[in-house]
């Protein structure tokens, strides 16, 4: 084994290795998880249902079972490196 | 901190034991910025109904979601953000699978088993999606495991049923894997995960079979935070020493049987506003407590009945 190869006892990514997207298992998900329910109607919950509560963006991603990689804003990016 | 960072206005509703068993934890979101409410309060609607039927509750996180969601729904430019059990913090959390992943594969290292703590379910949900995905997808095989409280046992007790998320019953309803909105866990419970349900993508990969649960009880929990601490250099939160115990009897069952596994764990949380309860542990006066299937059964009498 070269010594490149020689596991160090903590690994550490650089800035440039944070992750550009987000992953969402749901994608390869067979069974979908069940979606959220109205209380009153006992339908699933829609954008504008759900519009009140959360911010329209995030409702977005709550509601996609179906997109496999969601990207993280440049804003949230900057804060990842800072932290 | 993100709110800071953002300069966004942010109001959180504490659950009333948390606020005064972890008031560090309190002064850090202050000093950030946030103005913090102990749960159930008189602010609201819910809250005074919740403190007028239960007087001198500690509070659940289904009680401060209630009061939050209520706020933000009645006050000009608020939403409602949380921490965990929906898809979009999981997806948010997620970041540290693909760190973990993106390390090991750095020195091309497999992982043969996943353990986390699971209390809402967004971190584990989080640190394993990425190898979840490669498993689902048939590239990989892991062996997964959750690791929750034997005090508020989602997983490993609860009921796979569509239930409130919240205690004022506000809330959409979402199925997973629950103890019943109305579970409060006991309050000599330190570690966290006190949440009554589960992230409804965990529930479903739990429910096909994809991922293990194990509850352990607090004491043994600290045991192995105390280990940890000592061999390793750092002092972990009671919620990732959960991850820590059944970490430390896999890899002495490894010892036991001379196999070689790899394990990754998440390490969620630093302990240093947590030393009330190590104190209690280091003072030998913590003691665990499991629910009676008998007061279980009470808080699964009161799910919704749904049929679809």
């Amino acid at each position: 084994m070269g010594e490149e190869k020689r596991i160090p006892y903590k690994i550490y990514l650089s800035e440039d290795e944070i992750p550009r997207q987000w992953y969402n298992v749901r994608a390869d998900m067979k069974n979908k998880p069940a979606p959220l329910l109205n209380p009153g109607t006992l339908k699933p919950m829609t954008f504008d249902d759900l519009r009140p509560v959360f911010c329209d963006e995030l409702i977005k991603q709550e509601l996609d079972d179906t997109t496999p990689y969601i990207d993280i804003p440049d804003e949230i990016m900057d804060f990842y490196k800072m932290y | 901190m993100a709110s800071a960072y953002f300069g966004i206005d942010c109001k959180v509703y504490m659950v009333k034991v948390s606020y005064e068993q972890k008031p560090f934890r309190r002064e850090v979101m202050r000093t950030y910025g946030a103005s913090v409410t102990p749960s159930p309060s008189m602010e609201t609607e819910i809250g005074r109904k919740i403190n007028a039927e239960h007087p001198g509750t500690t509070g659940s996180l289904g009680c401060a979601i209630s009061e939050a969601v209520e706020v933000a729904t009645h006050t000009e430019g608020y939403r409602y953000v949380l921490g965990s059990v929906l898809n979009q913090v999981l997806l948010h959390q997620t970041v540290i699978g693909l760190e973990a992943k993106a390390a090991l594969d750095k020195y091309g290292i497999k992982p043969d088993m996943i353990i986390g703590c699971a209390g809402g379910g967004s971190n584990l949900g989080g640190l394993i999606s990425p190898f979840m995905g490669e498993k689902l997808r048939g590239e990989n095989d892991y062996q997964i495991i959750a690791v929750e409280p034997a005090s508020c046992p989602s997983f490993t007790r609860g009921k796979y049923a569509y239930d409130f998320c919240d205690t004022g019953m506000v809330c959409p309803l979402a199925k997973m894997y629950t103890l019943g909105s109305n579970f409060i866990p006991s309050a000599n419970h330190a570690g966290g995960l006190r949440y009554h349900g589960m992230s409804p993508i965990l529930s479903q990969l739990y429910d096909d079979g994809l991922m293990e649960a194990r509850s352990v009880e607090q004491t043994s929990v600290f045991e192995a935070a105390q280990q940890f601490a000592r061999v390793e250099g750092i002092l972990p939160a009671p919620e990732s020493s959960h991850a820590i115990r059944v970490v430390i009897d896999e890899a002495l069952k490894c010892k036991e049987t001379g196999e070689e596994k790899t394990i990754l764990f998440g390490l969620t949380g630093t302990g240093y506003f947590d030393m009330v309860a190590y104190q209690k542990y280091n003072d030998g006066v913590m003691t665990d407590y499991i629910p009676t299937d008998a007061e279980l059964q009470k808080s699964f009498d009161t799910l919704p009945k749904v049929n679809i």
